[in-house]
């Protein structure tokens, strides 16, 4: 696919962007208010992003170690450590994009949306910099919304917006803002149609070609550049024929960073793909940009990480049937407590629910400790032989 | 002649036989680090026809290579049995199988931890400088199991050291750590009866079955050669051709 160049070329660009140190740079959690860092101005960066990339080309251990030192427990999120490590260590995982050292932060932005950990973590950034910390504290699990909640959260999104403006020394300018929040809206319903693609028995990508063509829309979400690049891709990958696949997988849960491609060259010898995933579709935002702070404070409370288990299942049973899987496997991330639904039954409800049978494999999204080849291929064959 | 190779992380277990009604070798060997060596204590020649291999190491060697999971389903039809679960403790893991009618309906495998494995036990044995048969006779002679509070492997091996120092009988702990056992395979997955046992474990430390039914599992009975009932399974599918050889 010519978007993979396209991606790699538009990362390097952004990575580079950063480091020539022009303008001021605003670390941002991935569900955070980017769209309003965008509009005030701001750079931004995204330790999660630099966690993955550290998870994927497995550099993570001397730097999760380093934490721990540090005082941290072993337990904690390994995105957290390892990007805790580095910083310790005063290393950078970007440093193949020439930013051999992290820009420093103006002001550091998150939202506790996905979880607790974004704030403990942004909080010993903060600590260590001397950077103000604006948070935006979103309540989880979310049953639904309502008029009371709905106040709140845009209590919390004005009182954020007032502390960035502050940092970033300007006010927020309605125009810009809503031209930013246009841009994310178009990346993101472009990367959802791209997505679908793979319903019913399509197979134009896997979730190893996801997690790629996704970075853009990660840390490039609310600019023209992000919004041409998913609309070249649906055009791109609509052209594609589909691939022949007989076992359909959703796949439920945090990536595997450092096994990417053992999942990518396992898979097709079994004749299976991961066909979509509830990761890659928690990218979809639902924005309206004629109500630019109302549409944000909503879609950003509306994420799969912060709903209950009753909206979840819900959401799961619709894409299991839309992409027509025939395995739901779950990965139980050792350290992601947040984003790992097996804790609490959920598999054997689904299975219940769908008729669609559910699989956990155990691993961590960074830490490869937790992982192993052969108990994967284990579970996996098993049910294969076994069920078909 | 037909073969079933099992290449577990303790044991080799290999099983033969010129019918799929007739077993003439039951052989195994620890597997320790090289299986080529432990093949040759065996007298074992896995080949690409008639051959089928399964376990942890299945794909060492060239060959139709099946997981332990399909070939304890194809020994449990094998052996006529109908409905009910099996439970496989080996060196690494915990399986348990539900079946209907003979037919598999349901596996589950313990979470990724060596506690509750044959693995808990032979850790035991080797930090208490005994074999699994005497600690099989220690644990049969105890009257009741003196529970441990150690879930992790290293710890529960401290535990029972500190609790002999201090003059708690080892017998009883033995039992406890039996228990553990049991309570491990409990959680795995629900056992509908008639629960049967296999694997290495079952093979070694018999009088884990009676601890398993005294802490709640229900009456269980042990399948004939516990140890080799995967390898006979391979075995099986191999005579079944279904497999490819």
């Amino acid at each position: 696919m010519r978007a993979f160049a396209n991606a790699k070329g538009l990362l390097g660009k952004y990575y580079r962007g950063m480091a020539d140190g022009k303008r001021p740079v605003a670390w941002c959690s991935a569900m955070g208010p980017v769209e309003v860092l965008r509009a005030l101005g701001f750079e931004v960066y995204f330790p999660e992003n630099h966690a993955a990339m550290l998870g994927a080309r497995r550099a993570q251990e001397p730097l999760i170690a380093a934490a721990v030192r540090h005082g941290y427990g072993p337990d904690a999120c390994t995105y957290l450590l390892s990007d805790i490590g580095a910083s310790l260590e005063g290393r950078s995982g970007l440093d193949r994009f020439g930013l051999e050292v992290l820009p420093p932060p103006a002001v550091l932005a998150c939202n506790t949306n996905q979880c607790r950990e974004v704030l403990e973590w942004f909080a010993f950034h903060a600590r260590r910099t001397g950077a103000p910390l604006v948070s935006i504290r979103t309540p989880r699990p979310l049953e639904g919304g309502g008029p009371s909640l709905d106040g709140y959260l845009m209590d919390q999104w004005r009182a954020a917006i007032r502390a960035l403006e502050g940092a970033a020394g300007r006010a927020l300018d309605a125009g810009r803002l809503r031209e930013t929040v246009a841009f994310a809206a178009e990346a993101s319903r472009d990367w959802e149609a791209f997505l679908r693609l793979n319903e019913g028995g399509g197979f134009r990508h896997d979730f190893g070609d996801d997690l790629v063509l996704m970075a853009p829309l990660v840390v490039l979400r609310g600019t023209p550049e992000a919004a041409a690049f998913y609309r070249d891709l649906l055009t791109e990958v609509r052209a594609l024929p589909d691939r022949p696949l007989r076992r359909r997988i959703f796949w439920e849960g945090m990536p595997v960073w450092g096994k990417l491609r053992f999942f990518q060259e396992y898979f097709p010898k079994w004749d299976a793909g991961v066909v979509a995933s509830t990761y890659c579709l928690s990218w979809v935002f639902d924005l309206d940009p004629a109500e630019p702070l109302e549409s944000l404070a909503r879609a950003y409370s509306s994420l799969f990480i912060c709903r209950d288990e009753a909206w979840k299942e819900a959401w799961l049973e619709r894409q299991v049937c839309a992409f027509n899987a025939g395995l739901l496997l779950f990965h139980e991330a050792r350290t992601c407590h947040t984003n790992t639904n097996t804790r609490f039954r959920m598999p054997e409800r689904m299975e219940e629910r769908t008729g669609v049978p559910a699989l956990v494999l155990h691993g961590d999204m960074v830490d490869l400790r937790h992982f192993s080849e052969a108990e994967t291929r284990q579970r996996l064959e098993a049910f294969w032989e076994t069920r078909g | 002649m037909r073969a079933g190779l099992d290449l577990g992380s303790s044991y080799i277990k290999w099983v033969a036989g010129p019918a799929p009604e007739r077993v003439t070798v039951r052989r195994a060997a620890a597997s320790v680090l090289d299986y080529r060596e432990a093949l040759k204590r065996l007298d074992a020649r896995p080949g690409p026809g008639g051959c089928v291999l399964t376990g942890y190491g299945r794909e060492v060697f060239p060959g139709t290579a099946r997981t332990e999971v399909a070939c304890l389903a194809r020994a449990w039809a094998g052996a006529g049995y109908g409905d009910g679960s099996l439970v496989d403790i080996g060196g690494q893991d915990i399986k348990v199988l539900r079946f209907q009618g003979g037919k598999l309906k349901h596996h589950k495998f313990n979470r990724r931890c060596a506690a509750g494995t044959g693995s808990f036990i032979e850790s035991l044995c080797h930090r208490l400088r005994i074999s699994a048969r005497r600690f099989n006779a220690l644990a049969g002679e105890a009257d009741g199991a003196r529970p441990l509070n150690s879930f992790c492997t290293v710890f529960a091996a401290t535990e029972i050291l500190e609790r002999v120092q201090r003059g708690e009988p080892l017998p009883a702990l033995a039992r406890g750590a039996y228990a553990s056992v049991a309570a491990r395979v409990r959680e795995v997955g629900v056992l509908e009866p008639p629960v049967r046992l296999c694997g290495g474990f079952a093979a070694h430390h018999p009088v884990f079955r009676r601890v398993f039914a005294e802490g709640g599992g229900g009456e269980a009975e042990t399948v004939p050669h516990p140890k080799y009932f995967a390898a006979w399974g391979a075995f099986l599918l191999a005579w079944d051709g279904a497999a490819g050889v």
